[in-house]
């Protein structure tokens, strides 16, 4: 299958979607990489690029029931697609080969 | 619990900046979010995140949009390369000016901060007062299918300016006679307790209208149907429609909703359809149930509340074909209902649906209206006269650089349009934030008023299409006077002429004449003309908008209790509403720890007034009346200072006797003994507002004043309490005094606990004292920044006018200045003279000022109230220390001329 080109945000955003695993919706994506990174991650940057991985087919979306503390809006529910694991492999063999071959002692470059 | 709602215009931003199809998830994702954070770190640091997290979004998918835009733009035109070539220099040349522009504004940072404000608040006042006087004087059409044939039937009482009270026999009356008007309707608003388990019980506003209601809205349900006329039969099976709101909120937006009924208050109605969202006629409701003839007898008098009627125009019908047939109908058709004090004035009348409150009509309202719109126009001319003299001053100083520039060959046009560039980034600027802080003021004035769930739902308080346009023009119009025009005439060939003659002179070319001295004089004139009346008022909103108790006030929460509907006054039922006040009472004290608890007609400090006589020979004044159980002085801790207090035989409803303030005492019983005096209602309205019997009523008790903030001033109003009789009232308000400390979620409790007495026992705004004062505060404090913000750029706009005069004459006179120096005039002379010329000015016209405000004030019957001499001294102190002050820089940069350099040449 023909794999997209990702970027760094996009890989970030679909990694924190498969590691939280089920019900996953914006909050938790936001949450996720916040815990993970340590970043304080802009909301409007992971729908953006949610909507921006919807339309290239790395994710799909769906709309669920609305909830008070939400204000009475819908949770919008998302998924990793096959074309998404996909490319988070090929963006992964990319930087796998860029690192192969690199002395040890260069592993702990920051 | 009720949950906080994030930031309204932050809110306001997020709707117009994020694209539909994302609209939902994104919002709801932040409010989740800011309910996280509210929790986790308090209110103040969550609004503040929400607000970044929607600026985030705005930007962020407003630059997503740009690029889409941008990028199918470029590729559906048929560019060749040239036109590509030409509009990319065109775009690169404009991209220069604006560049230069902001250069300029950070170059002079405080002139382009002073521009820039005084812009944005006339902009904002001016937008603001257009908008809500706009929506007074022409309220728009309720946005239904042809809302402006929508007609509301009425009786007016053209003598008291009031609507008089209809019943269901004149709708019906009229609905079979009128043929120019179709579907003619009615509507009462009710209140019920709305029971869905597990949520706690809530009262909600219903309306109980005529089926023929949903056909004059001409709008269909999104589900299921609309009411019927069969529905409103004695024998037909009780239903309810249903709002779009309160369907997702309740119902989770589920279809199956029609298979549910819902409990309001002791009946159970069937759901048979919802209504699409932004749907609520015939005011402002999310619910509706038949209106139903009720048994005979029931209706004709006023056990019932009236209703409103409505109708739509029959096609061909015009307004004034079915007022001449109303008229005549009407008069055929006296109304069961004639109110003993309306005059004899009272006709049918109809109106357009929007135009129903007789607020509008009012001709003292349009008078004050045009006379705010008079006094906006006044605001926007001076700001932009100040805004005029400061920037053509800045030009006129930048007269050697443009002859530079000309020299250089750039052409007059090219100077002329870099000029109006940067006006017009100073006057955008300045107009950006000035729509973003009217919008912001409006949002906050709805949201005041739409406390008031009558507040009809067509008026929403946006700025129109119009008022943005106008707003455009006036910024071009701005960027035209202050950047076009000195450029002009700073480009003038004469001037560049003499300029270059003229090398050692500075500025030699341009002139503040008299005109700028005359406008700079009109404009002193008019901050010292105004600006008393506005600083007494804002004190006087800021003493009302701050005000505090002098007790705990957190420690008494307030309730309304009402029943469903109002018994007609019967033994059996005055003693049903009696006990079941009691019984919540009881059932209060058992399930919390509660010092003490009382009822009465009103909150403590929000009674009516009433026109009172007293019998020891005082005039007739205007009082506070409250009704009040036995027990209300001791739960409020409040004194007994002279008399005694009520005991259970002042309930009887023939017990004639009442207990005062000391407010009333002292004051409103001419000061003879008061105790043991008598007190009466004088007209049949003050007898209804006051539950007071057409009788005199004996002073049995006197009581300390309460420390209460009233509406117009911190002292103690007179006021009159009379013992809460057995004929129980329809709603009252319920005081418990709690301990400090209290956290219990009184609100929820205190529903459930009602609902399971009685489920017609309704309990609303539960609030603490201290809350219920600061919402009664909130307008006060709104008026108050909002005059604060115009006296505040009203003064930095006269002192930066002041400042560039004064710069600008140094800037012409340095020669004169540096050869006096050299010939050895003293500092003191030189200072003086650089001083007498912003002096004069300040002093003619606060002089000016000073009278027309003093005429202002005796024509208005004393507006200052007594503090004319204090504030217009204060303001002309106050302005002539900021033009001073504005004209010390100025003064120093002149004495600090060498008389060397003076001679010499020209100067920067």
């Amino acid at each position: 299958m023909h794999s997209t080109a990702l970027g760094e945000f996009e890989q970030i955003v679909l990694l924190a979607i498969l590691q939280v695993g089920d019900e996953v919706y914006g909050v938790p994506v936001i949450e996720e990489i916040r815990r993970r990174t340590g970043r304080d991650v802009a909301p409007g940057a992971v729908h953006i690029t949610l909507r921006r991985l919807e339309r290239k087919g790395l994710v799909t979306s769906w709309l669920g029931e609305p909830t008070p503390e939400r204000g009475g809006k819908a949770r919008r529910y998302v998924m990793v697609t096959r074309a998404g694991i996909e490319s988070l492999r090929a963006a992964r063999r990319v930087i796998d080969q860029m690192w192969r071959g690199l002395a040890p002692g260069l592993r702990g470059i920051k | 619990m009720s949950l906080q709602l994030p930031p309204r215009l932050a809110r306001w931003l997020l709707e117009r900046a994020v694209p539909p199809d994302v609209r939902e998830d994104v919002a709801g994702d932040l409010t989740e979010l800011f309910h996280r954070d509210t929790s986790a770190e308090g209110s103040t640091r969550a609004r503040a995140r929400y607000w970044r997290h929607a600026i985030s979004c705005a930007i962020r998918f407003g630059a997503e949009r740009c690029r889409n835009a941008l990028r199918a733009g470029l590729l559906r035109m048929p560019w060749s390369r040239p036109q590509l070539k030409a509009a990319l220099s065109a775009f690169m040349g404009w991209r220069l000016d604006l560049t230069l522009a902001i250069r300029m504004l950070l170059r002079y940072p405080a002139l382009s901060g002073v521009a820039v404000l005084g812009i944005a608040v006339a902009i904002a006042l001016a937008a603001t007062m257009v908008t809500i006087i706009g929506e007074q004087l022409n309220p728009s059409d309720p946005p239904l299918p042809e809302g402006g044939r929508i007609v509301a039937l009425q009786r007016w009482d053209a003598a008291k300016h009031r609507v008089e009270p209809l019943t269901l026999e004149d709708m019906v009356a009229w609905r079979e006679q009128l043929s120019q008007v179709r579907n003619v309707g009615a509507f009462r608003n009710v209140t019920r307790n709305l029971i869905v388990p597990p949520a706690v019980p809530e009262p909600v506003g219903i309306a109980e209208m005529s089926a023929a209601g949903f056909d004059v809205a001409g709008v269909a349900p999104l589900i299921g149907r609309a009411l019927q006329p069969e529905d409103e039969r004695a024998s037909a099976a009780p239903v309810v429609v249903i709002g779009y709101a309160e369907w997702r909120r309740r119902f989770g937006a589920s279809p199956d909703v029609l298979t549910r009924s819902v409990q309001l208050g002791d009946s159970h109605h069937a759901v048979v359809g919802v209504m699409p969202e932004g749907f609520a006629f015939p005011i402002n409701h999310t619910y509706w149930i038949p209106l139903r003839r009720e048994p005979a007898g029931e209706s004709i008098g006023l056990t019932l509340p009236p209703v409103s009627v409505f109708g739509r125009l029959a096609p061909g019908a015009t307004l004034q074909s079915a007022q001449e047939e109303l008229t005549m109908v009407g008069d055929r058709t006296p109304s069961v209902v004639v109110r003993p004090e309306s005059s004899q004035a009272v006709r049918t009348r109809l109106v357009p649906y929007a135009r129903q409150f007789p607020e509008a009509d009012d001709p003292g309202n349009r008078l004050a209206m045009q006379v705010v719109r008079f006094l906006v126009a006044v605001l926007l001319a001076v700001v932009s006269i100040n805004i005029a003299v400061l920037v053509y001053a800045r030009t006129a100083a930048r007269q050697p650089e443009i002859a530079v520039r000309t020299a250089l060959g750039a052409s007059r046009g090219r100077i002329v349009t870099q000029l109006f560039g940067e006006g017009l980034v100073l006057a955008g600027l300045g107009s950006v934030a000035g729509i973003m802080a009217a919008v912001f003021a409006l949002g906050q004035i709805h949201a005041t008023f739409s406390q008031n769930e009558l507040m009809p739902f067509w008026v929403r308080f946006d700025l129109s299409g119009q008022t943005i346009a106008t707003i455009v023009a006036f910024t071009v119009a701005i960027a035209a006077v202050i950047g076009a025009w000195p450029a002009w005439r700073a480009t003038d060939p004469r001037v560049q002429h003499r300029l270059q003659t003229l090398s050692a002179g500075g500025g030699a070319g341009m002139h503040l004449g008299r005109l700028w001295t005359l406008l700079i004089l009109f404009q002193v004139a008019f901050a010292v003309a105004l600006l008393p009346f506005v600083v007494v008022r804002m004190s006087e909103l800021a003493r009302d908008g701050m005000g505090r108790f002098g007790f705990e006030a957190r420690e008494f929460l307030l309730a309304q209790v009402a029943m469903d509907r109002v018994p007609s006054g019967s033994v059996e039922s005055s003693n049903l509403l009696a006990g079941r006040y009691r019984q919540m009472e009881n059932r209060i004290r058992e399930i919390g720890n509660i010092r003490a608890t009382a009822f009465s007609s009103s909150a403590p400090g929000f009674e009516s007034a009433a026109l009172l006589r007293s019998d020891t020979g005082a005039m007739d004044a205007s009082v506070r009346v409250n009704r009040v159980s036995p027990d209300f002085f001791q739960t409020w801790g409040v004194a007994l200072l002279a008399g005694r207090d009520f005991r259970s035989a002042d309930a009887a409803p023939d017990a004639r006797t009442v207990i005062v303030n000391r407010a009333f005492a002292r004051g409103a019983a001419n000061g003879a003994a008061a105790l043991g005096s008598h007190v009466r209602a004088v007209t049949s309205e003050a007898q209804a507002v006051s539950g007071l019997a057409n009788d005199w009523y004996e002073i049995v008790g006197i009581v300390d004043d309460f420390p209460l903030p009233s509406s117009r001033t911190l002292e103690p109003e007179p006021k009159v309490y009379r013992a809460i009789t057995s004929e129980a009232e329809a709603e009252l308000t319920m005081t418990l005094r709690l301990y400090a400390g209290d956290g219990e979620p009184w609100g929820t409790r205190l529903r459930q606990l009602a609902a399971g007495i009685d489920p017609t026992l309704q309990v609303k705004n539960v609030v603490t004292m201290d809350e219920l004062l600061r919402q009664q505060q909130r307008p006060a404090r709104l008026l108050a920044g909002v005059l604060a913000a115009m006296t505040v750029s009203v003064l930095l706009l006269s002192a930066a006018g002041i400042y560039a005069l004064m710069a600008f004459s140094v800037t012409q006179r340095r020669r004169e200045i540096g050869i006096r120096l050299a010939l050895g005039a003293g500092t003191r002379r030189i200072l003086l003279t650089i001083f007498s010329r912003a002096a004069g000015q300040l002093l003619a016209g606060a002089a000016a000022g000073t009278a027309v405000a003093a005429i202002l004030d005796r024509a208005g019957g004393g507006l200052m109230r007594g503090h004319a001499a204090i504030a217009i001294s204060a303001v002309v102190a106050l302005l002539i220390i900021v033009g001073l002050l504005a004209a010390l820089r100025p003064a120093r940069q002149g004495l600090r001329i060498a008389p060397t350099e003076a001679l010499r040449g020209p100067t920067r």
